[in-house]
């Protein structure tokens, strides 16, 4: 790859639209721009001024090409940090094409995949988690791993770090003050202090560190597995929760005998949602099979629905439901039919199920909603925190807890040991965003301390 | 025209160390200084070592140098710092009788061979086509020699301040050296200017010490060589005092007369040497500040009052002095002052402490921006070892980061320059656990050895004190304990903690609250010295976490020591951004781990760059 030439491309995804932008960077980005474009009203000085919105025309050797708001961005004040220039086109495939071909004919080369980013990290702008966040951003499945992406690219996660970062430079400093000087007057906070600035550091590592769970959810979506006795109405709600007939809905018991899935997205997170074959005691033999299928998928599953039927009582079935459920990473109790008369004893006080009823449509923003809370709880996130999506991010950050932790245990056997546990987990941070910390520690040092002779 | 292999342009700490070396290795060698009487001055605190200067000094000791010895011979105070941080950060200091420190360090350099010490003020360096030819002395005389090291201190360009009364100077009573900093900068060498600043000598008859606090050093003293085998010099006192609100009165009536506040003095100053004037106006809450009182020789009246360096006019100097307890009648014997000084931008230099711009032509000591008599010598040794290495037509050496102080300093240097005079730290050093001032010996005698520096019989000395450290730490890992009744009886009788299960001792000394003694639990000790037997216990105790940066180390070597030709075209480089490439022409890094630690440099850009350096290796093979 080269930073010298002057990329281009189409930024806006192909298909009918009212706009299409095509994004230039590069040094020459302001000289091929102005070979192509004719500005409306007759400009003032030789060249079109940075930031200021351009209206005109777009011409190649053979005429016009579309009428086309132009801007243009100097260094340093643009997305990669270089010359660069976006042209609004009508959103026409054709006209798109045509305009980015002129561009090129111009002295432009077309961009690789994510280069304009790739520049933008080169050139300094962004860091690399905020990079990859970009990444993630433009990959994004749902709206909530969108959400998390944006975060992530704003520098959300990097925020999050810093404070830790503040707490173990704070630390930091104070072990290295009394270390390299030994002789001066000052008193450095006392080793419980400094472990107490530690533990400050590990909540909030953990709560990074939980929220990988959540995280994993958004940017890969979570697999909800819905279990429950034979005709409670499984397949019924899969088919009302994708709002499409994918799963056989019939008034007989052991309808479903096999696995059904179905990709969606409920309340912002990519979903799986797993169609099962209903658990009982006395399975014939394909029935047996399903129904291992379905204790293994409900097992495997992010969370788990369990149905119960309000028209029927309680039995053996629903108690192995039951039983299941209650072994699931996140689960969610839900008693459908609730149009029928009420037979249903709900025998376990310390679970609330949901009510429903799929046939009268009653219910199901309750569930999307407890669906919804019961990931962000399970994540420990509100709607403003950022959550960790990377399997790197969730590497380093564990090796930042460890570190921390040995931190704290070494205290008490030398100072010496514990700054390299805080050292360490700084080391894990710089390769988290790339920077360097040595100064800023001297630095601290000498503004909060007194030192000399 | 007299010819010399090496001339070496100063007779300071750096200089001194330099010359030894240099002629040490079969160099013919000149030492210049204008005033012999100055030799190995200590132009500041009559002090050797402390945090991070005390590894260097070892560092020095073991690689075959001067400074260690010198000390041991001329130290009247000696303390360990740090004791209870743990033993990587422990450090010795000694307060040195600086007129036996200097007599001893001329005695040395009098009697090395192939050495000659000459009373001159170098003017000019020449030289021809990038290379060094030689200089040209003060009295017009020529000097030819095919390396020259400078280490001329804070003499180039000096002024020196006292209130507002500025006169030119290297230090005071010398005079400085403008000649020759015009002469580098002819060589196209960029100098900028940095600060520093000493406290007032006092009269020791004049200060009453009843009323203070004395400071004793360690009994017994701790000797900073190995191969010293005992301290001879009785032990001199120092003694403590205090500022008062009164002497900061004293001090803030006056600020408009101090050049530091009025702007006179442009040079940076060092933040962790900050002047008494400095510290009132900084740290407003603090009502009082410590003195240490210093003896500068048991053959002068002179003392050192550590912790109040100042530039303001002598009157406010003696003002502020006599609101001190002890000192209400001192007298000033030479009023304090700072220096401002021309010296090179270290990024100018390669870690052989060669410069870029011409060959032959070495910078070592204060003119690179670093400060303190530890780190001059650590460069000058380093400088004249390179130099003779040159004239010999020998691989240069560079020393790294993960084995030496010395290495760390310089690679900051050549690698990240400076912005204020650079004083050694120990958290400078990422691998510290490893390089701690017990082990210098093991980290470098190897390569003392190797480089013809360190004498044989004291390499062998060191050889065998080593294989002692090794047998006693395999003993102390064989040997297994027991809970019974009679290693319970020993437990008990010597007041350790108890054991449940068997254990060997090595494990059972790796506890937080066991320490080596010499009892039956340890075995036999009688054979080994107490310095082999804390070194053992060192080792055994810290075994973990020194394998654990051991191994860090190890997976850093691999990247950290590809090497980068000099010559290469970084601008040719495709995706890497004019800056960088900029930043990577000018410092012109020897390797990819001195090029990671470029500021600025991001991750992409290495990787770039560890591309085009794999290319260009599979294009040459
Ligand atoms: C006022 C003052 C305050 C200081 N304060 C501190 C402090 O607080 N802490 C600290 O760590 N360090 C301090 N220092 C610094 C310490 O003295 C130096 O860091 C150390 O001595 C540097 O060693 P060097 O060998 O580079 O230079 P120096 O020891 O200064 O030696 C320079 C040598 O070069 C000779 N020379 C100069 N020009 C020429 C020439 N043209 N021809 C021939 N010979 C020449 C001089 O005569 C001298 O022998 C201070 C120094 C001064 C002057
Ligand atoms: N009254 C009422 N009937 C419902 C409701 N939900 C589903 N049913 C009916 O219950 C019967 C069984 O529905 P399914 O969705 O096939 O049930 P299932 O749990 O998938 O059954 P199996 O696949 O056989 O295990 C069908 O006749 C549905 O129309 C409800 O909320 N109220
Ligand atoms: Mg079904």
């Amino acid at each position: 790859m080269k930073l010298d030439d002057t990329i281009a491309a189409i930024a806006t995804p192909i298909g009918e639209g009212g706009l299409g932008v095509i994004r230039l960077s590069g040094q020459n980005s302001l000289e091929i721009i102005q070979k192509a474009f004719t500005p409306k009203s007759k400009l003032k000085s030789d060249s079109l001024k940075s930031h200021r919105l351009y209206f005109g025309k777009l011409k190649d050797k053979t005429g016009t090409i579309d009428e086309v708001c132009v801007v243009y961005m100097k260094a340093p004040r643009s997305y990669t940090k270089e010359n660069s220039a976006e042209v609004s086109c009508h959103g026409s495939p054709a006209v798109l094409r045509r305009a980015l071909k002129c561009l090129i004919t111009n002295g432009a080369r077309m961009a690789e995949p994510g280069e304009f980013t790739k520049r933008a990290f080169l050139n300094g702008r962004i860091d690399l988690s905020q990079a990859e966040g970009v990444i993630d951003l433009i990959k994004a499945r749902s709206e909530g791993a969108a959400d998390a992406a944006f975060k992530l690219m704003e520098g959300g996660l990097s925020s999050r770090i810093n404070v830790v970062k503040e707490k173990l430079v704070h630390t930091l400093a104070q072990l290295e003050a009394s270390i390299d000087f030994p002789d001066e007057e000052f008193q450095t906070e006392t080793d419980e202090q400094l472990i107490k600035h530690l533990d400050k550091a590990t909540d909030r590592m953990n709560s990074l560190l939980r929220s990988y769970e959540s995280g994993k959810f958004l940017k890969h979506g979570m697999g909800l597995a819905i279990i429950g006795k034979p005709n409670v109405g499984k397949s019924s709600l899969l088919n009302a929760l994708i709002e499409e007939e994918r799963s056989i809905v019939t008034g007989h018991p052991g309808t479903t005998r096999d696995l059904i899935r179905a990709e969606t997205e409920l309340a912002g997170l990519p979903v799986e949602l797993i169609d099962t074959a209903g658990l009982h005691c006395s399975p014939e033999e394909v029935e047996a099979i399903g129904i291992e299928r379905a204790l293994k998928a409900a097992k495997s599953a992010d969370a788990v629905i369990a149905l119960f039927d309000a028209s029927r009582e309680w039995d053996e079935a629903d108690e192995q439901v039951l039983e299941t459920l209650k072994k699931a990473k996140i689960p969610i109790a839900v008693i459908n039919k609730t149009d029928m008369t009420h037979k249903l004893n709900w025998p376990d006080a310390s679970i609330i199920p949901l009510p429903l009823s799929v046939k009268e449509r009653v219910g199901i923003d309750g569930l999307l909603e407890s669906i919804k809370t019961v990931v962000s709880d399970a994540g420990n996130i509100s709607q403003e925190e950022p959550v960790v999506t990377r399997t790197r991010h969730l590497e380093i950050f564990k090796r930042i807890a460890s570190d921390i932790q040995r931190a704290k245990d070494e205290m008490a056997i030398g100072r010496e040991l514990s700054a390299a546990g805080v050292w360490d987990a700084l080391e894990e941070i710089k390769r988290f965003t790339g920077e360097s910390y040595t100064d800023e520690i001297l630095s601290k040092i000498f503004d909060e301390f007194c030192i000399g002779k | 025209m007299e010819k010399f292999d090496v001339i070496v342009i100063g007779g300071g700490h750096a200089g001194c160390e330099a010359a030894y070396a240099s002629a040490k290795l079969g160099c013919r060698t000149a030492m210049l200084i204008p005033n012999i009487s100055t030799i190995a001055k200590m132009s500041c605190n009559p002090a050797i070592g402390g945090p991070g200067k005390s590894q260097i000094v070892r560092e020095i000791d073991a690689l075959g140098g001067l400074m260690a010895a010198v000390i041991d011979q001329s130290g009247i105070q000696f303390r360990t710092l740090n004791a209870s941080k743990g033993p990587a950060v422990r450090a010795n200091r000694a307060q040195a009788d600086t007129k036996v420190y200097e007599y001893v360090m001329r005695n040395i350099l009098d009697k090395t061979e192939n050495l000659k010490i000459i009373e001159a003020e170098a003017h000019e360096i020449e030289a021809d086509n990038g290379k060094v030819k030689g200089i040209v002395l003060n009295n017009g005389n020529k000097l030819k020699a095919s390396c020259v090291i400078v280490s001329t201190g804070t003499f180039l360009n000096g002024l020196l301040h006292t209130g507002m009364e500025q006169t030119p100077g290297g230090r005071a009573g010398d005079a400085p050296s403008t000649k020759l900093s015009s002469s580098l900068k002819k060589l196209g060498v960029k100098l900028s200017r940095l600060k520093t600043g000493t406290p007032p000598r006092l009269d020791k008859n004049s200060i009453d010490y009843s009323a203070l606090k004395p400071q004793k050093g360690d009994s017994p003293p701790q000797p900073f060589s190995y191969f010293t085998e005992k301290l001879e010099r009785p032990e001199e006192l120092c003694h403590l005092t205090w500022t008062n609100e009164r002497t900061h009165e004293v001090i803030k009536n006056s600020l408009h007369r101090s050049p530091l506040f009025s702007g006179v003095i442009e040079g940076v100053g060092p933040r962790y040497c900050p002047s008494i004037e400095d510290k009132v106006v900084r740290f407003p809450e603090k009502s009082s500040h410590h003195i240490f009182l210093e003896p500068v020789s048991l053959d002068s009246p002179e003392v050192y009052p550590n912790g109040i360096s100042t530039s303001l006019p002598a009157d406010v100097q003696l003002d502020f002095i006599r609101t001190v307890e002890g000192l209400e009648k001192a007298e000033i014997i030479k009023p304090g002052y700072a220096v401002e000084y021309d010296f090179a931008q270290p990024t100018q230099i390669y870690p052989t402490l060669e410069t870029k711009k011409v060959g032959g032509l070495f910078f070592a000591g204060q003119i690179n921006g670093t400060s303190g008599y530890e780190e001059a010598a650590g460069q000058g040794l380093l400088a004249g070892i390179n130099a003779a290495r040159k004239v010999k037509e020998k691989e240069p050496l560079t020393l790294h980061r993960s084995k030496s102080y010395i290495g760390v300093m310089i690679d900051d240097l050549t690698t990240l320059g400076t912005q204020e005079p650079y004083r050694m730290f120990t958290s400078r050093a990422e691998h510290r656990l490893v390089m701690r001032q017990d082990n210098a010996d093991t980290r470098l005698c190897e390569t003392g050895l190797r480089i013809g520096l360190l004498p044989e019989p004291k390499y062998l000395a060191y050889k065998k004190k080593q294989e002692k450290i090794n047998l006693l730490v395999k003993n102390l890992n064989r040997k297994m304990i027991a809970p019974n009744k009679e290693t319970i009886a020993v437990l008990r009788e010597h007041n350790m903690p108890k054991i449940n299960d068997p254990v060997s001792v090595a494990q059972y000394l790796r506890r937080p609250d066991v320490t080596i003694e010499k009892n039956r639990i340890f075995g036999d000790l009688s054979e080994f010295s107490d310095e082999v037997i804390l070194r053992a216990e060192i080792e055994i105790k810290y075994e973990g976490y020194i394998k654990r940066q051991e191994k860090w180390i190890k997976e850093l070597e691999g990247i950290e020591n590809i090497p980068i030709a000099t010559g290469i075209n970084y601008s040719g480089i495709s995706g890497l951004s004019t800056e960088l490439a900029q930043k990577l022409t000018a410092i012109k890094p020897m390797t990819f781990g001195q090029a990671s630690r470029i500021s600025g440099i991001t991750p992409a850009a290495l990787s770039i760059l560890m591309v085009h350096l794999k290319t260009k290796k599979q294009k040459n093979a």
